[in-house]
């Protein structure tokens, strides 16, 4: 049964050793988090390092706690700087996206030519573009939440979104 | 709403970005318009493939690490100690006289206990249930009873 609380109560709870608002925090916000900073980093083990560091961070930071209704997209801010500075670090952003590179056409399950599509598509984006359409299709975060983890103006936010999704559905038809 | 209207929502109305009026209204259209449903249809297919390529969920092992470093973290000093004092009493030593003394305690209540069960009597017979007579209508049976014996000689 899924814990009805805010993340913010959950947050307080855990603060108090609850553990059960622990584990509804994690199955609420876990796997889209991971996803997300998988397509950023590219490799598994890092990723459930860095996510484990995020989720860390993010429950100490008593200071920096977000407004009610703000945890997602303050979450995914925390997450996106922690991977944007782990690439910068190992000075290798080009490298991983070369590692991101689809694997082999040769390879023709229906379903790999799919993810070649898919990635291939992606790449072909703007980064801000890139990066709003998976905030909105593996983050799930809103609209609101999008805007606050890039800086700008929800409006902004909203028009890059619809602007990835036609380019990827061009992608798609061509 | 016209087909123009629609199409240029159906991202925010497959996001659930629309206001409630405006939602419906939309879905009133969809229901109505074959040309903009096919479309939205499109649209779900090609973000449906993004969601799933996009989709992973980190190792088991990940969820027990983190579990147990926010359990190190945020347990509270009393939490602590309460758990600790618990585990402390569980594990503590206990003398062999009282084990013995706990053992004895145990049998004798289990001797007493079918003692008690099995107590009866054995000087008294066993009280017989009362037997059942059939009542005796001597007005009633006789000349039935003569009519029976006089057709059977």
């Amino acid at each position: 049964m899924s814990d009805l609380r805010t993340d913010e109560e959950l947050v307080v709870a855990i603060h108090a050793g609850d553990l059960r608002a622990f584990d509804a925090l994690y199955q609420r916000w876990a796997a889209r988090l991971y996803g997300y900073m998988l397509r950023i980093l590219g490799d598994a083990a890092q990723t459930e390092d860095l996510l484990q560091e995020v989720m860390l961070t993010v429950l100490s930071e008593r200071t920096t706690s977000p407004r009610p209704g703000r945890f997602g997209g303050w979450l995914f801010t925390v997450a996106r700087n922690r991977c944007l500075s782990q690439l910068r670090q190992a000075k290798s952003h080009q490298a991983k996206l070369e590692s991101l590179q689809p694997p082999s056409a040769a390879n023709s399950e229906p379903a790999a030519l799919r993810d070649l599509l898919v990635r291939e598509a992606l790449q072909s984006l703007t980064e801000p573009h890139r990066e709003a359409l998976l905030l909105k299709e593996v983050g799930q975060l809103s609209y609101r939440e999008i805007a606050e983890v890039q800086d700008v103006p929800e409006g902004t936010a909203k028009s890059r979104l619809h602007f990835a999704i036609a380019a990827l559905r061009r992608a798609f038809s061509a | 709403m016209s087909c123009e209207d629609c199409q240029s929502s159906l991202i925010d109305y497959h996001y659930g970005e629309l206001a409630e009026s405006q939602r419906e209204a939309l879905a009133g259209h969809l229901g109505a318009c074959g040309a903009c449903a096919t479309e939205y249809c499109r649209l779900h297919a090609a973000l449906s493939e993004v969601a799933r390529a996009g989709s992973a969920a980190p190792s088991d092992a990940l969820r027990t690490r983190l579990r147990a470093e926010v359990a190190r973290r945020f347990t509270t000093p009393r939490q602590k100690a309460r758990a600790r004092s618990l585990l402390d009493w569980l594990r503590r030593p206990v003398p062999l006289y009282q084990v013995a003394a706990l053992l004895g305690l145990f049998v004798g209540g289990a001797a007493l206990i079918a003692t008690l069960g099995n107590t009866r009597d054995l000087s008294k017979p066993r009280a017989r249930p009362a037997q059942i007579r059939t009542p005796l209508i001597p007005t009633y049976d006789a000349p039935r009873l003569g009519a029976v014996s006089d057709n059977l000689l």
